[in-house]
This record gives C-alpha cells, structure tokens and sequence, in this order.
C-alpha cells in the first residue's frame, strides 16, 4: 500500500527505564505501582535545598549498553539541566545530558531479518531521569500528580534516521528489547512504561539524498501501536505531499483508540530547553579500569549467542531465532542439552512441548512447572531407549499438569520401555492367536499390503503393552513369527 | 561576671561547662533580647521560645551528665535559607512564608547533633539576592549601629543579631559576599569557607556553583568552632568535597612569622573612602607588627568579576527557582484558571520585584542565541578569574583587600539603583567565583559605622585565614566594639 | 544589539513570570541596563579557555544502588496547597 514514489525515513529515540532498585538520583525505591507519591524523597519532591547524587548502577549500565553495541564510552560526561515547566517535572528542569553523553556513536546489528545482518546507527545515548504522571479523568476536571516515577533512570537510546520501514522498527525494538534483557539492565515491558518510544518520520522522493521535513511522535509504548503510529503518519505525509503541501514540523500524539496521530497540545508552546550543566553535579570521570572490569563481567551477548547455536548445536537459523527470544527460554535450552546431550532432540522439545505449553497457559518460563535439568533427563531417557518419545510426552504432559518430577512419574507407573525380548515374544504370540483372520491376509499379500499389516500388528502389540514395548524389539519378533 | 549576651561562644561554652550559668539561663538571656530589642533591628523572622527552651532544658540534663558535644547549650542563630525541621523557612520570601520543611539542612542537623540549640531564624534578603536584606517579604532589617543604615546581606539578619548581642553566633550564606559585607557592615567576624568544604544540602538555592554556608560571630575563635561543626562532607550532597576533619580551634596559636600577605590596596584605592582607607592601612601594619610580610599584588581580572557574577548567578538562579511553581509547596495564587495561570500567577504573586527581575536576566542569557554570548563568556572568564587567584596564590598565602566600598549605606539609597547594589560586591564576589574561602573581620570604625578587611586563602585552608584573623584579634580590640550601648540610649 | 520590551515579554513567558504591560518599559529599561553592565565581558578574549561551570576541582562521587528512603509521603503531602487521594492537584493537564 506505500507509495512507490516515496521512501520513508524513521529514527528512533528509546526511553529505557534502567533497572536499578533505586533512582538515578535519590535513594527512593524505583518499583512500578505503588500509592501515589509514596516512593518519593525530598529530592523527588523538589523540595527547597535538596541535591540529587548519582546511582553508580545507572552509570554501569549505560556503560554495559555502549559496550553492548560497541559505541564509544565518553570518558568524561556531564549532566545537563533541560529547563521547562510541566507539572510532572517537579524542579522544573530534567537533569539529562546534552553536549556530553555516556554513550557515544556505536552500531545496532540487526540478525532477525532476511538480510543476516542490517545494521542501525546509534547517534548516541544518554542518561536522565524519568518523570512523573499526571492522573487524569478524576478530580472535578483537575488532574492528579504521582510522582513515584520521578527519578527513576533513563537511557535515551537515539538512532540514526536508518529505518526505512515499520517491519525495520519492529525488527530493531525486538532486538533492543532482547539485548537489554541479555545485559540485565532493564526489563525492557512496554507495558509497564519501561520501553517507550518517540518516532520521527518524514518521507522524500525515492532517490532524493536530502531529508524531508519530520514529525515527532512521542511516547508509544507498544510494537503494535508503533506500527500503526507509523502507518498512519506515513499515509498522513503522503496525502499532504502528493496535494502539494508541506509538512510541519511538529510534535504528535499517538490515540491508539482513535488509531490517528495529532499534533501535542501541550507542545504548541515554543519551548527553549535553556540547557546549561548541571551545576549541582560535577563531570562524571569513566575510568579505562571501570569500563574494562565491565566489560569482562558482560554476559554472551544476543547476536553472539545466535552464531554459536547454529554453529556447535547444529540447529537451523529459525530454531535458533525461536531458542533465542529471551534469554530465559535460551538459558533452559542450554541446560537441558547439557542434560541430555542432543541438541536437536532438545530443540524439538523446547520448541514443541515446552514452549507451545507456556504460551497456552501463559507462563514465563521460569515459571515453568517442569525444570531444564527435569526437561534434561527425560529427554536422556528417550536417548538411552528407557522411553519411547511417545512415552515421553505422555509423561512431559502429566508431569506438567500434576507439577510432578517426570523421571519419578516414570518409575511410578512403571512406564519404562519394555526390551525383554521373552516377555514381547508373549504379547506378540497373543496378538497372533488373537487375529488369525489378518495373519492370514499377511500370508497371501504383496509387499506393500504386509507393510500396511505389519503396522496393524505393531499396532495391537503396542496397546497391550501399554506403549511400553520397544517398537524395535517388537518389530523384529513380528517379522520373524509372521515369516514362519 | 561579663553579662551572658556580651560573652563569645567560647566564653558561653566554658561557663556552661563550669556550671556558672546553665544553657536555660543563656537561652532566656539572649530571647529575652530578642523581644525586648528586635523590633529595632528586625534581625529574625521566626522564634520559637518553647522548643529553645525545651532544647536547653535538655541540654541542661546532658551538662549536669557530663555528656557535653561541642556546642552544648548554646543558642545559636540561623539564616532562614536553612531548613529547619517544624519550623518554618521563608528564604525571606512570599513564596514560602507557609513553609515549614518536614526535613532538616544538613548543617543544621549537624548544629542539632553538636549539643546547640536553634534560637531563631534571621532576616535575609529574599532568596538571598541582595546585599542590605531590604528585600525581605519580612521587612527591612536594620543596621544595630545606626537603625538609618542597613545590615547589608544577604546575611544581614544575622550579622545584626550578633552585633546587636541577640545571638552569640549565627550562620550565613555567601554566593557573592552575603557573609562578609554584612559581617563588615556590623562589625563582626564571617566566614565563607572554600566551595564544597560545607553542604548545601537543604540550604535553599540561589546559584549552586558559588552558594556556601558559613558562620559569623563576634570572634575568629568562635568561627573557628562553629567551623568544627558545620563542615564535612556529606553524601547528600555531591558537591561537598571529600576532605579530612580538620579542627580548626587547634590551629589559632600560629605566630605570623614568614607568613605571605599579598595586598590589593592600589587595585582599590580610587574606589575607596579615605577614612577607610586609613583603617586598611593600620590593619596592614598591625599585620606586619605581627610578623607577616606584605607584598604588593595586582588582580586586574577581578574588574571583570562583578559582570561575571551577575550572569552566572541569576543564570543558575532562573534554573534553581523553577521548582516554586505553587504545585508541592510554599504559595499558590486562588482560583487559577488553567495550569499556565496557575505557574504564571503563584510565581508573580508569590517572588518579589529583585528576584523576578533576577529570574528573567538568568533566563535570557541562557535562552537560545545568547547562551555562549553571556553564560559560556562568563564561564570562561570565570576560569581565568581563578586561575589569577591561584597564580597569586602561589607566591602569597592569603590575599588582603577592603570588604566592602565603604561602611554601611542609608537604608533606602541604592534601592532603585541595581548597578550600584551590585558594585557593593565588587571585591567579594572574586572568592565566590573562585571558590576560595574567605574572611571579613572588624578593623575600625567610621562616623561609629564599623568596616572590616577581608583575607582570601587558599583551597581548604580556613585554618591559616582563622588564625590570622585570630592572632589580629589578639592584637587589637575592633571586635569588642559594640553597638550595644546604643540599645539603652 | 540591546534587549527589547518583547523579548522581555517572551523571556517573561519563558520564566512563568507575568508582567504588567505598564511595567514592561520601566523593566525593559532596568534589564537593558543591566544586560549592557554585563556586556563589559564582550572584551576579554576567552578563545581557548575553558569554562569553569563549578569552582570545586573534583569529580562526581557515586552512589551505591541502595534504597535508603522511607516512605514520608504524608508529611511531604500535609504541606502541598491541594492533594487528594495523594496526588497534588493541579488544573487539567492537556497533553
């Protein structure tokens, strides 16, 4: 449905909630919820007199975030007061950075896509502090003030205007989203406001080099709204090009109900930020020992991970993808390899039965009833020939639901593969006498009538034994009785 | 025995401690000064005799248990810029003539824990911007040497409760001189310690980067221990520097032998009334009988320190009055008609005339187009004001000069005149913009309006400035001087 | 070029500071006067000299991440002009 004509150019500004358990510049407690203004200090507050102090966790990870996309760390950066009035913003001026960020210029690569790599320019990323939320609806037309959120850390995370589609934003946010999680620095839930998101967009000719004129719109805080922001604006500038107009720069709002964008009222206002440094905040000093002991502490990052997957567990690139969407689910993968010692095996598994039960009953996965090593050992079962993989999944099943140990499931209902080769000859001689009618069809068929047969016996020997008989053993004890 | 109003901290902490008097006895004395001569000086805004004497009452048991801190029982005075506990801090403004902060200043925590008890809050110039405490929301303050006068200020309050004997000792702020020049203009002894060396810590703002507490009294011994008690690093303050304890009581008995005095006399001398002039002269030699040796120095950047000042301070200013917005606390105008209304009207309605205009010129030169014109200048120029410090600095210990143009103004005079207000603080403000520790002390009197000499040290080196003016107060007697006889005339 | 009553008028919107109209030229004139007081730093060459934004030659101390507030949210909210359910009250907040 876009326009041939027109090539759409997007950058991205992430407001990343840090997860720190305090705020970025009081001792004030950062947790989501919570009574109104009860998670505030005097800092918070703005009252007269107070200073905020810098959490040395914010910092460390703003740092594991430039390692993470390889961005140059800036040994030296400053605060910066950005000076406006807004009731949620309680001194009146945001402390962010402006002219000195943490994190430098740096690149985002990309690999959820068809290209193996697409890569997104980072400008830069900077620390500052969240601010509150205005409640609306109640009040006799007032609004209400929280200012829990006050303080809690950012890490605004800007691109470069690289995207040139929805799907690339999407791509991009997904793979921010599980990168951040990987470093542990945020828990990156749109829903819960830890994710947000300012899209820019304009569009120009195909072909043209310069940059047509943008909109802004702030504060989306869902993939799907993302989208749909986009797609309407981007339908919104083309009308307004192809009339001949222009568009105007302008900040805008996303109304997921009305699925439109228009323009911020409260934004109408020119605004000069007025910044100036932070003079209540000397320049933070990054030390090379601080960014190296960091950077030794990292954990494997996504894309890393996404090679060695393919290449030491021998999975396809859409196992890994799968195996890799959050590091939790990647984490059990790994140890229930460890476990059993078959890697394909343990994909299949993790995909088919674990993952496709957490979905049903909307679990993470650390709220897995049954545990990677449990997952593990089941699986060495079906390695070992203890347990046919049908077995296995009727145990996996009843384990889940009955939060049981499925290896002790198994020695309790005795459900171990039955390889006994006189006790299988019994069945199978009973299963012979029983159906004399279709031993003798067997007789007097050709080839591919006796394979059909044969599963007909199998069938049967099977349901005696309860599933429990090895198929191999029973096979051959068939092919030999009916050849005689 | 010396009447209780008249003695010094020290003198009040070693009678405490020699049962002669108990802190109950000291605190009554100096309230019942406070109401029977206030009303003369308009010193304090707010007095709570019930918590004083409440506190002195337990000060009293601690005595009597011999569980004495350093301040014990003693009453001391306190700039209503501090935040004090369920009691409140106007910052001599509308703005927050109801505030009472639920938390304590740090300095004043650190005051609570040294034993001494809050006796009141003093005058000031509204959010600190002035320098004759004439544009409290409380009234003008008045000079206790001659009531036609100011206190100067922004400390004005303070100095005039010393020197008018209502109070032993006092704190006070300094961002462009707010401690010497009334320090000066009442005859008493201030301090602005080095930038850092005190928290700011629930000291309401006026310009972070040159705000610093400090105390005033009648002595430099006096400072000296209030000293003890106010400085220190604190971790809710990230500007407050990371130095060692130091006591500086135990430095006062250092001769001036060998000791560097640079002089700036003739930077001065075309700005300065003759009579004053003499007095700076006497202290000179009164300096050089003690031992030091004075070399003449020149600061000609410091002609650039008062436009420097005037940008950088209302610039931080415009930024740090921002949270009084009528939304949390302090004053919200009635009935506003939307959220603009209510910021527009609760910040006219609740600033004064100095303040807003201070707001608006901080708000301009930090606005789009003329932020490196004005406040990137000024901060360049206000490196190369430090380093002419630093480079004197090395070849003298300390810097002597005049604190203020000349002796206390008529109350009124310079009221309409800015540029003339802000040239009180031409020799002053270079330690604020520096972030050098400075002192004034008395050095004679003028038409019976004292003046004083301010000494300008090194980083951190309050010690070597305390025992200089100490070993000068040794010497001469212009600290004893009082206005008090005044007060029965 | 000196400072004008409407930039005073859009510096005054800036700061949230209202002015009278029969106040803007009487103020427009103190400002100039200051503004022009201040311009004396035009003259000093500054190239290649840093600024000097805090006198305290140190750099930032670091806070460890640890909660060391406790909820005082009652008294902070007893002293606020207009709360209600815990919130401070403002008129309508249009976005």
């Amino acid at each position: 449905m876009l326009d041939p004509n027109w090539e759409t150019v997007i950058g991205l500004e992430v407001h990343l909630q840090l997860a720190t358990s305090s705020k970025i510049f009081s001792g004030s407690s950062t947790s989501f919820g919570g009574t109104p203004n009860s998670q505030t200090c005097s800092v918070d507050l703005a009252m007269p007199g107070a200073l905020p102090v810098f959490n040395e966790l914010a910092l460390r990870y703003a740092v594991m975030f430039g390692l993470g996309i390889g961005a140059q760390i800036n040994k030296t950066s400053i605060f910066d007061r950005k000076n406006y009035f807004y009731p949620d913003l309680p001194k009146g001026y945001q402390i962010s950075q402006f002219h000195h960020p943490v994190v430098g210029r740096g690149t985002f690569e990309l690999f959820f896509d068809d290209q193996d790599i697409y890569k997104i320019g980072i400008t830069r990323a900077h620390l500052e502090e969240d601010a509150g939320k205005s409640v609306h609806g109640h009040f006799d037309g007032k609004s209400g003030i929280d200012l829990n959120r006050a303080g809690t850390p950012l890490l605004e995370i800007v691109t470069d205007p690289d995207f040139r589609s929805s799907e690339q934003v999407i791509y991009y946010l997904k793979a921010l989203h599980l990168l951040v999680t990987y470093l542990g620095i945020s828990d990156g839930n749109m829903a819960e406001g830890s994710m947000r998101c300012d899209v820019n967009i304009s569009l120009r000719k195909k072909g043209d080099c310069n940059l047509g004129t943008r909109t802004e719109i702030k504060n989306i805080n869902s993939f799907r709204f993302v989208e749909r922001a986009i797609s309407f604006e981007v339908n919104r500038q083309i009308d307004i090009l192809e009339d001949g107009g222009k568009v105007i720069q302008e900040t805008r709002l996303y109304d997921s109900e009305l699925d439109e964008t228009r323009p911020m009222r409260s934004k109408e206002i020119a605004n000069d930020y007025r910044y100036f440094p932070e003079p209540d905040l000397l320049p933070i000093q990054i030390s090379d020992d601080y960014i190296s002991k960091i950077r030794d502490s990292m954990p494997e990052l996504p894309l890393a991970k996404y090679r060695r997957f393919i290449e030491t567990y021998d999975i396809t690139k859409d196992d890994a993808e799968i195996l890799l969407a959050s590091k939790e689910i990647a984490d059990y993968y790994e140890e229930v390899v460890a476990t059993c010692a078959d890697s394909k095996l343990s994909s299949n598994w993790v995909q088919t039965e674990m993952l496709a039960k957490l979905n049903k009953s909307n679990l993470c996965v650390s709220q897995s009833p049954i545990s990677a090593r449990q997952l593990g050992l089941l699986l060495s079962k079906i390695v070992d020939k203890t347990i046919s993989g049908k077995i296995a999944k009727q145990v996996f099943a009843e384990a889940w639901s009955a939060e049981e140990d499925p290896l002790e499931l198994i020695e309790k209902k005795e459900l171990k593969q039955v390889d006994d080769f006189d006790k299988i000859h019994t069945i199978v001689q009973e299963v012979i006498n029983k159906n004399t009618d279709q031993v003798k069809q067997y007789l007097a068929a050709n080839d591919q009538k006796r394979k059909k047969l044969l599963g007909f016996f199998v069938g049967q020997v099977m349901q005696l034994s309860n599933g429990r008989a090895n198929p191999k053993v029973v096979n051959q004890i068939l092919n030999q009785k009916l050849s005689e | 025995m010396m009447e209780i109003h008249s003695q010094s901290i020290a003198q009040l902490r070693d009678g405490l401690r020699r049962k002669e008097f108990s802190s109950e006895e000291v605190t009554r004395a100096f309230l019942k000064r406070i109401k029977s001569l206030d009303h003369l000086y308009n010193a304090f805004i707010t007095i709570d005799e019930k918590e004083a004497l409440a506190a002195a009452a337990i000060a009293d048991q601690k005595i009597a248990s011999g569980r004495n801190e350093v301040l014990t029982g003693i009453p001391i005075a306190h700039k209503d810029i501090f935040c004090t506990q369920g009691m409140k801090t106007s910052c001599g403004s509308k703005m927050l003539a109801n505030f009472v902060p639920p938390y304590n200043a740090t300095v004043i925590s650190k005051f609570n824990d040294s034993g001494a008890i809050i006796l009141g809050k003093t005058n000031m110039d509204e959010f600190a911007m002035g320098g004759s405490t004439e544009t409290s929301f409380y009234g003008a303050c008045f000079n206790p040497w001659n009531t036609k006068k100011v206190p100067g200020g922004s400390s004005g309050g303070s100095a005039a409760a010393i020197a008018a004997l209502l109070a032993p000792g006092a704190t006070g702020t300094d961002t462009g001189g707010s401690i010497r020049q009334p320090s000066s203009f009442c005859g008493i002894t201030g301090l602005k310690p080095t930038y850092g060396r005190i928290s700011r810590f629930g000291m309401i703002a006026f310009a972070s980067s040159l705000d610093q507490g400090g105390p005033m009294a009648k002595t430099a011994e006096d400072c000296a221990l209030l000293m003890n008690v106010m400085s220190g690093i604190d971790p809710k303050d990230s500007t407050s520097a990371n130095k060692e304890k130091e006591d500086f009581s135990a430095n006062l008995s250092q001769k001036l032998d060998g000791l560097k005095i640079g002089v700036t006399l003739k930077d001065c001398s075309a700005n300065l009334d003759r009579d004053y002039q003499i007095c700076l002269e006497r202290a000179l030699t009164q300096l050089e009988k003690l031992g030091a040796e004075l070399i003449e120095i020149s600061l000609p950047k410091n002609s650039l320190a008062v436009p420097t000042y005037y940008v950088i301070a209302p610039a931080e200013a415009s930024s740090n009055l921002s949270r009084f917005d009528g939304v949390r606390y302090g004053y919200r105008c009635d009935n506003p008609e939307n959220l603009l209304d209510l910021y527009t009207r609760s910040r006219s309605e609740g600033f004064g005339d100095e303040v807003k205009r201070r707001i608006l010129i901080g708000t301009y030169v930090l606005s789009a187009g003329y932020y490196d014109q004005y406040y990137t200048k000024a901060q360049r120029i206000r490196r190369l004001i430090r380093n002419e410090y630093l480079s004197c600095l090395r070849d003298v210990d300390m810097i002597m000069g005049p604190t203020t143009a000349g002796p206390a103004f008529d109350i009124g005079s310079k009221s309409n005149d800015s540029i003339s207000m802000y040239l009180e603080d031409t020799y002053t403000v270079g330690a604020n913009l520096a972030g050098l520790p400075a002192i004034s002390i008395p050095i004679g009197v003028i038409n019976e309006c004292p003046v004083g000499m301010q000494l300008i040290g090194r980083d951190f080196d309050e010690s070597t400035l305390l025992n200089v003016a100490h070993q000068f107060q040794v010497a001469t007697d212009w600290h004893l001087q009082s206005s008090v006889e005044r007060d029965y005339a | 070029m000196s400072i004008t009553p409407k930039q005073i008028l859009e510096v005054s919107d800036l700061a949230r500071i209202k002015i009278e109209r029969e106040e803007v030229d009487l103020l427009t004139d103190k400002i100039r006067e200051i503004i022009s007081f201040v311009d004396k730093l035009k003259g000093t060459d500054t190239n290649e000299i840093e600024p000097l934004f805090n006198p305290l030659d140190a750099v930032q101390t670091l806070r460890a991440d640890e909660i060391t507030e406790i909820d005082e949210s009652t008294k902070f909210l007893s002293i606020a002009p207009s709360v209600e359910n815990n919130l401070f009250l403002v008129p309508k907040v249009i976005d």
